[in-house]
């Protein structure tokens, strides 16, 4: 049996019987507005076809509803979730935080579980200053050369594209950041604050998708440990 | 901040509009920064997020990304959230765009295992139900957008203009996703549906 002409999708209004049929869906599932539930049995009580149709519409949703996907455990995905709440918030509570963020929230206190991060973050910073040092004594033209400062020069050209906040593993040498930066084709905007925070971006960040790409390849990398848009929103 | 909602119906859940009534109290509670609020909604929508998630992606390795994304964007949002909609389809709806943006970047998925995922999960159920295989090859077969009108109907209980707000459209682009949807499993399904003629 097809309904098609009868209500109205083929082009004509839709008639009475039509408007119910297309209600029963919501009449399986217990959701529609009274005023309807009221009209649609009425108009039940003399059709056969709207019965027949309304008991098959339960028949799905019993079926789909008692399928029972596999579902994960949530208290691993919490946790990991809690850690991006953590981290994030240090950033909020320092004082040099980008302009480029327009996340509305009230303000919140960072965790007593993040105290860690100026730690880490200072060993890596000295880890790194070592690293810079040992370049220099070795071959202290590279310091000059054109791709080290593209890495992490500030550009007119990115100033006010979408930027990512990453932070990087504490075992993460010089050469990892520079190789995870030529990956997404990025530059170091401004950082490391104090909870080891850089701010990247790239001129290709204006594209919404290709900051979606550049996320999942920073946070798939094994040496960031964060990776975050910066001006993420959602409209609520 | 939020105002209460006028319509108190609540999808997925037996409490109706006191469920609603708790999700929007604790909504205020994660909006002043309280984690422990954050958790108790996050334990709520965990299984009704995944359960659909699968569903819709038939992919595990996005299941914990856009669940995370999306309660990360609560998080951040919970202060500005209007009361304009239920808590339940405002945090749908971010679900939902989440994970088209998430099959957009991972390649689109359709549901082509869910006939072995059911087997592996409950062998002797499968077997005793070939109505469950039957939709889901029939459910596999829609076009995404009609699928989803149906998953968010049934699986998750959504009204029609529920629906209309989680997948930003208009309700008679619901009603018109939704009859195409049902004339397509009426004839992939004639078991079921000639079940009660």
């Amino acid at each position: 049996m097809t309904h098609s002409d009868d209500h109205g999708f083929g082009g004509g209004p839709l008639g009475a019987h039509g408007e119910c049929w297309n209600l029963l869906p919501w009449i399986a599932n217990e959701s529609a507005a009274a005023k309807d539930v009221a009209r649609v049995e009425a108009h039940l009580h003399d059709c056969r076809e709207c019965q027949q149709e309304l008991e098959f519409q339960r028949e799905l949703r019993n079926a789909i509803r008692a399928e029972d996907a596999v579902v994960l455990a949530p208290q691993t995905s919490l946790q990991k979730l809690m850690q991006r709440i953590d981290t994030v918030e240090d950033i909020d509570a320092e004082p040099e935080v980008s302009p480029a963020s327009v996340v509305a929230m009230p303000r919140r206190k960072p965790s007593l579980g993040s105290r860690w991060l100026p730690i880490a973050a200072a060993v890596q910073g000295i880890a790194i200053i070592g690293l810079l040092a040992a370049m220099w004594m070795q071959t202290p033209d590279t310091l000059t050369a054109p791709r080290y400062v593209t890495r992490s020069a500030s550009d007119k050209a990115i100033a006010h594209r979408p930027v990512i906040r990453v932070v990087f593993t504490g075992n993460a040498s010089l050469d990892d950041m520079n190789r995870v930066l030529h990956s997404v084709d990025a530059q170091i905007i401004a950082g490391p604050s104090e909870a080891g925070v850089y701010t990247i971006g790239a001129a290709r960040f204006a594209d919404e998708s290709r900051v979606d790409q550049a996320l999942a390849q920073l946070r798939a990398d094994g040496h960031v440990r964060f990776a975050e848009p910066a001006d993420e929103y959602e409209a609520p | 901040m939020n105002s209460v909602p006028s319509s108190g119906y609540s999808p997925g859940t037996s409490g109706g509009s006191q469920a609603n009534a708790r999700e929007l109290e604790l909504l205020r509670q994660v909006a002043t920064g309280d984690r422990v609020a954050f958790k108790e909604l996050y334990l709520i929508y965990h299984r009704r997020l995944a359960r659909f998630l699968m569903r819709m992606t038939s992919r595990h390795d996005l299941i914990e990304e856009v669940i995370n994304d999306t309660l990360w964007t609560v998080w951040l949002k919970a202060g500005d959230f209007r009361g304009d909609s239920l808590v339940s389809t405002w945090i749908v709806g971010i679900t939902y765009r989440r994970a088209l943006k998430a099959l957009r970047r991972h390649g689109a998925a359709t549901r082509p295992m869910l006939v072995d995922e059911a087997a592996a999960v409950a062998p002797d159920v499968q077997a005793e139900d070939e109505n469950r295989q039957w939709l889901g090859q029939a459910l596999a077969e829609l076009p995404l957008e009609q699928r989803m009108v149906m998953e968010f109907s049934y699986l998750m209980g959504h009204s029609c203009e529920e629906i209309a707000q989680i997948m930003q459209c208009p309700v008679n682009t619901v009603k018109t996703r939704m009859f195409h949807a049902r004339e397509k499993l009426r004839r992939s399904l004639p078991r079921l549906a000639g079940a009660n003629k």
